[in-house]
Parts: structure tokens; C-alpha cells; sequence
């Protein structure tokens, strides 16, 4: 490169920034790159800024595939408020969600989490009767009410079983809550129905159908791969794949023999684009417990990483009475809260509730990390509580009330 | 394609003429870095002088300069140029002042040299991130246009990102 003449003065406009400032799509690039909580912050600079973040398109360029999971949103039976476990060590990440207020003094129990998918949550009133149900983005703040499914013709009465959220930003920008209620005409079939936040109304999906299986958990959806998987330990286990509209079996790992009846599906739940399942943990003959994959493809369940007590620090996780020798599963006093997965394995960890701390355990590094120390009960900073409520966390919290936050602009 | 290029090599030669006039002898695998060029080049194939009158010589200067480093690297071996580019960009966006970098910005735009904006938009964004509303209105020089009380609803929407 030559320069062949450099007389001419140089002249500087004055408002170069404003330029940038009224150019929009330069401005969309800068926002892009800006952390969610000074997005969320810069709502309030203008108009013009309110609607270039708030914009449905911005949303879909900025999380295009979700992250994972920030924080987790951890919630007792019978309480109204959450407990919020921040997991982003870099502190950049937070959420609004104290109590689902936008609902509060509908029943003595409130409104609890359902499930929590790729940064929007379905919430429904926790009362005897299937109440209303949200969708709710703890980001933005934002709700929207799902309308009631419409009541039979004939006049059948009709038992809801489950409810599940369908969100993968990546694909579209659009949801679905996927409802499996009790067939009209024959009491020993289901009937799924689709609410679609495109069309904003519920449509039957697919004729009445019957799944052998006595424990399935229908309220207990969990979304990956474009579909909701139902898990059951002693029968059939299905997945409705939203996209195509049709319900199929899911194979499952088995069934070893010396398993007894309180044997269940300890952890259930999806990260990063991975369904991930934990079992063998209430008839274990091993220090040791492996965290399955599915494949894709749903040709298996694979091992990804297995998590061996025995090479923990004794006396933080070891039972007191246990005998040092032969160590099962039993000796040890935990809680699992959450596997979350990055896209280096070695940064994919177990969130684990144990003596007087909630830590994260590194799969690959075999490495800890605290996160909060939890006193008693009570977790103590820096998880930040409300100071005038005594929040308990069971000694083995129901894993279905530990939800996941990612962050998401999507709108609801 | 014929070349203007006196030495034995193919290396073809672009005069870039900036707003204010002063001019730029490029050679063309380095200004095609930019799109805007990359099009006038193919669509007309001449080998005139580009006029950019949207772009002033300080700027332009600069654009080029980024061209040509990231096409010199980029001829090395392939191995480790991912790193000597990172560095190199660290430095070319490390002392920019803001009017600098805002104005290098347009000029990028302009031009179509989408690396040098990503990397441009990516120092801005590094450098409002933890600002507070009312700084970013000061650097943008924007002013509120909200009714009374709206913007105080969308903060108290929104306390947890102003903590």
C-alpha cells in the first residue's frame, strides 16, 4: 500500500457516535454483543433502544442456541418463593423470579415452575384443580396465560395428567404446550393436545391412545430434540415429537434385576442440547453412579460420565455411621440438583447438594468447586433470599422442583 | 486479466481515492478484503481510480491498513494465523479513541469489510456494556423520549439488571 498524497486536510465530523446511534443495523451488531443484563438495563435508554432489544428478531439472533443454564430456581413444596443458586461465576447473570407474583392470591400454594425449557418456563397454579397456566420468560420479566383447553362436547369430564412446554429458539421463535388429558369416550386412553403460541390456540393432536405403562409421568415432560419425553420405570416410555406430530416409544436403558420397587429415575432432564438420565440410585451396590446420553437418533442410551463417591473428600459427603469398607451409594448423604452441560465436556458438571454446601462437580477433571455454603437448611450467600423468609432446602430436595434459568430474550 | 503490475508477479494494483482526495495504491487481493470494493471490481474490471466519497483519507488509511496486515498473515503459513491476527486486532483496537472508532466503524460499513466491523462493533460493545442509561445516552447523545413514568416502569420490570 502506497500513499501517494496525504495533503488534504483531514476533517472529523463532530457526532460520529450519533451516526452509529441512528444507524440500526450497526447498532443491532453492538447490542448483539452486549451481556442480557445490560441489554435488559438499556431498555430504559430510549424508545428506539426499547424496540430494537425487545424486537422478536433480535431475540432469535442473540440467543440462537440457548446457553446453558445460568442459574437454578429451587423451590420446596407447600412455599411460595424460590430460592435462586446463581452458577455464572462470572456474576453477569440474575433473574427478577422471587415469587410468580403475576399470579399470587389465587390459592394458598401460588404458582409453581411445571418445567423450565430454553429460557421460558410454564408455570401452573399448584391447586387441586388444574388451574391457569403461564408461560413465563424470567429474563425479561415477562408472562402470557394460556387459554383453558376447550371443554368436551359431549360434556365428558376431563383429567388433565400433564403439561409441557416445546421451545427451541433455534428452529423458531414460536412455542408449544403440548397437554396430555384423559380421552373423552374411553377412560383407559389419552388424548394429546397442542397449543401453539403462533396460532394462539389449542388443537386434538392425533387420535386417543394407550400407553402400557403404570408410572408415567406425564407432568414430568422434558423437551430436547424437537420433542417431549415421558419416562417410566416398569412400563412403556413415549415421546411426541412436536414438529412431525407423532407420538413414539423411547427406548430406556434396563431394567437391572436386583432392582426393588422404590427404584425410580433419580434425575431426568436435558442441558446443552443433551437428554440425560440417572439411575440405579436407590438399589446401588457400588460407591458410583453413571449419567446416561441419548443417542440422537434414539438407537441407545449411552454412558457419558460417571460419578465415583469413593474418590470424594470422606468426610463431606461419607454417612457417619457407614462403615469405611464396602461402600454403597446408601453411605453417601447428597442431593443431585442439575447436570449442565458446555460444549467441552471438560467444562460439563454435576450440580450436587452436599453437607453444608452446594458444589459442582467436574465429570472430566474429576475437580469441585463450591457454589454456597447452605447452613442447616438454609442456604447462606451468595444466594440471594429474601431476608425475612427462612427458605429450607430439603435434605434431598424433589428433583422436580429444581428448574433451570437460561437466559433468553425470547418473548412469550 | 492483464496486469498493471510491473514486476513478474500478478499482483494487480487499485487507486482508492478518499472523500477529502487523498489516494491509496492498494494491491487488489488486499482492498478486495473489503466488499464494496470486491463488487466495484467485479462489476466494472477496470483498472480506474475508485472514488469513495463517503469515506474520508484519515479512515480509509486505516481500513486499508487492516486489510493489508490481516492478507499478509493470511499468505504465511495457515498455522498460528489465527493467532497473529487476534493479536495484531488487539492492538489496531486497543488506543482507539471513541470518535476514532466510530467514525472507523462507518467506514467499515461502508465498505463492506465485515471482519474489521465484527471487530470494531465487538470493542464498542466492550466498552458500554457496564455503563449505566445515563452514560450511554451522554456517548450517544440520546435523549429520553419516554412519557413520565414509563421508563420507571420498565426499570422496576427490570430491577435485577441495575443492581
Amino acid at each position: 500500500m502506497t500513499k501517494t498524497s496525504r495533503n488534504a486536510a483531514v476533517t472529523t465530523p463532530t457526532h460520529s457516535a450519533e451516526t452509529i446511534a441512528c444507524n440500526d443495523d450497526l447498532l443491532d451488531e453492538i447490542l448483539l454483543r452486549l451481556p442480557i443484563k445490560s441489554l435488559i438495563r438499556f431498555k430504559s435508554v430510549s424508545k428506539h433502544w426499547l424496540s430494537l432489544i425487545s424486537a422478536p428478531k433480535f431475540a432469535l439472533r442473540r440467543n440462537p442456541n440457548p446457553g446453558p443454564a445460568s442459574g437454578l430456581f429451587l423451590k420446596r413444596p407447600f412455599r411460595p418463593e424460590f430460592e435462586f443458586l446463581n452458577l455464572d461465576r462470572t456474576s453477569e447473570s440474575g433473574a427478577t423470579l422471587r415469587s410468580l407474583d403475576f399470579a399470587a392470591g389465587d390459592t394458598f400454594v401460588g404458582v409453581g415452575i411445571v418445567q423450565s425449557c430454553n429460557g421460558l418456563m410454564l408455570c401452573s397454579a399448584q391447586s387441586v384443580e388444574p388451574g391457569d397456566c403461564y408461560v413465563y420468560n424470567p429474563t425479561i420479566n415477562r408472562h402470557r396465560i394460556i387459554p383453558p383447553i376447550p371443554p368436551a362436547r359431549s360434556g365428558a369430564s376431563r383429567t388433565v395428567f400433564g403439561l409441557s412446554l416445546a421451545f427451541d429458539p433455534s428452529k423458531s421463535p414460536h412455542y408449544s404446550v403440548v397437554c396430555v388429558r384423559s380421552c373423552d369416550t374411553r377412560s383407559d386412553q389419552y388424548q394429546l393436545e397442542v397449543y401453539s403460541s403462533e396460532t394462539r390456540r389449542w388443537r386434538p393432536s392425533g387420535g386417543s391412545f394407550y400407553v402400557d405403562s403404570p408410572d408415567i409421568r406425564f407432568d414430568r415432560g422434558v423437551f430436547w430434540n424437537g420433542s417431549v419425553h415421558w419416562i417410566s420405570i416398569w412400563g412403556e416410555s413415549v415421546y411426541f415429537s412436536v414438529e412431525e406430530d407423532r407420538l413414539r416409544p423411547m427406548p430406556m436403558p434396563p431394567i437391572p434385576d436386583d432392582w426393588d420397587a422404590e427404584s425410580e429415575y433419580t434425575y431426568f432432564g436435558e442441558s446443552g442440547g443433551h437428554l440425560h438420565l440417572i439411575d440405579h440410585i436407590y438399589n446401588p451396590h457400588t460407591p458410583y453412579f453413571d449419567v446416561y446420553e441419548l443417542e440422537k437418533d434414539y438407537s441407545g442410551w449411552l454412558v457419558k460420565f460417571r460419578v465415583d463417591f469413593s474418590e470424594f473428600p470422606a468426610e463431606a459427603i461419607r454417612n457417619r455411621k457407614s462403615q469405611p469398607s464396602n461402600l454403597h451409594l446408601h453411605d453417601y448423604v447428597f442431593s443431585l440438583l442439575c447436570v449442565v452441560r458446555s460444549e467441552l465436556d471438560e467444562e460439563s458438571y454435576l450440580v450436587l447438594q452436599i453437607k453444608g454446601k452446594v458444589i459442582r462437580y467436574y465429570f472430566r477433571t474429576r475437580t469441585f468447586g463450591k457454589i454456597c455454603d447452605v447452613e442447616g437448611h438454609r442456604i447462606k450467600e451468595p444466594v440471594r433470599i429474601r431476608d425475612s423468609v427462612l427458605v429450607m432446602l430439603p435434605e434431598l430436595p424433589e428433583w422436580h422442583d429444581v428448574h433451570q434459568f437460561i437466559e433468553s430474550l425470547a418473548s412469550v | 486479466m492483464s496486469s498493471s503490475s510491473t514486476t513478474t508477479t500478478t499482483t494487480r494494483l487499485l487507486m482508492l481515492k478518499a472523500s477529502d482526495g487523498v489516494t491509496f495504491e492498494v494491491e487488489e487481493a488486499v482492498a478486495t478484503k473489503l466488499g464494496a470494493i470486491n463488487n466495484m471490481v467485479e462489476e466494472e474490471g477496470s483498472e480506474d481510480l475508485i472514488c469513495l466519497p463517503n469515506v474520508n483519507g484519515k479512515f480509509l488509511g486505516m481500513v486499508l491498513e487492516w486489510c493489508k496486515k490481516h492478507a499478509n498473515n493470511n499468505t504465511n503459513s495457515d498455522k498460528g494465523n489465527d493467532e497473529v491476527n487476534k493479536w495484531w486486532d488487539k492492538e489496531f483496537v486497543m488506543d482507539l479513541d471513541q470518535n476514532t472508532l466510530y467514525h472507523l466503524l462507518m467506514a467499515a460499513d461502508y465498505l463492506s469489510g465485515t471482519e474489521l466491523v465484527d471487530l470494531l462493533t465487538e470493542k464498542v460493545a466492550s466498552m458500554i456494556r457496564g455503563k449505566k442509561v445515563e452514560e450511554i445516552r451522554e456517548t450517544f447523545k440520546i435523549k429520553s423520549d419516554f412519557l413520565p413514568g414509563q421508563e420507571e416502569e420498565i426499570r422496576k420490570k427490570n430491577s435485577w439488571a441495575f443492581e
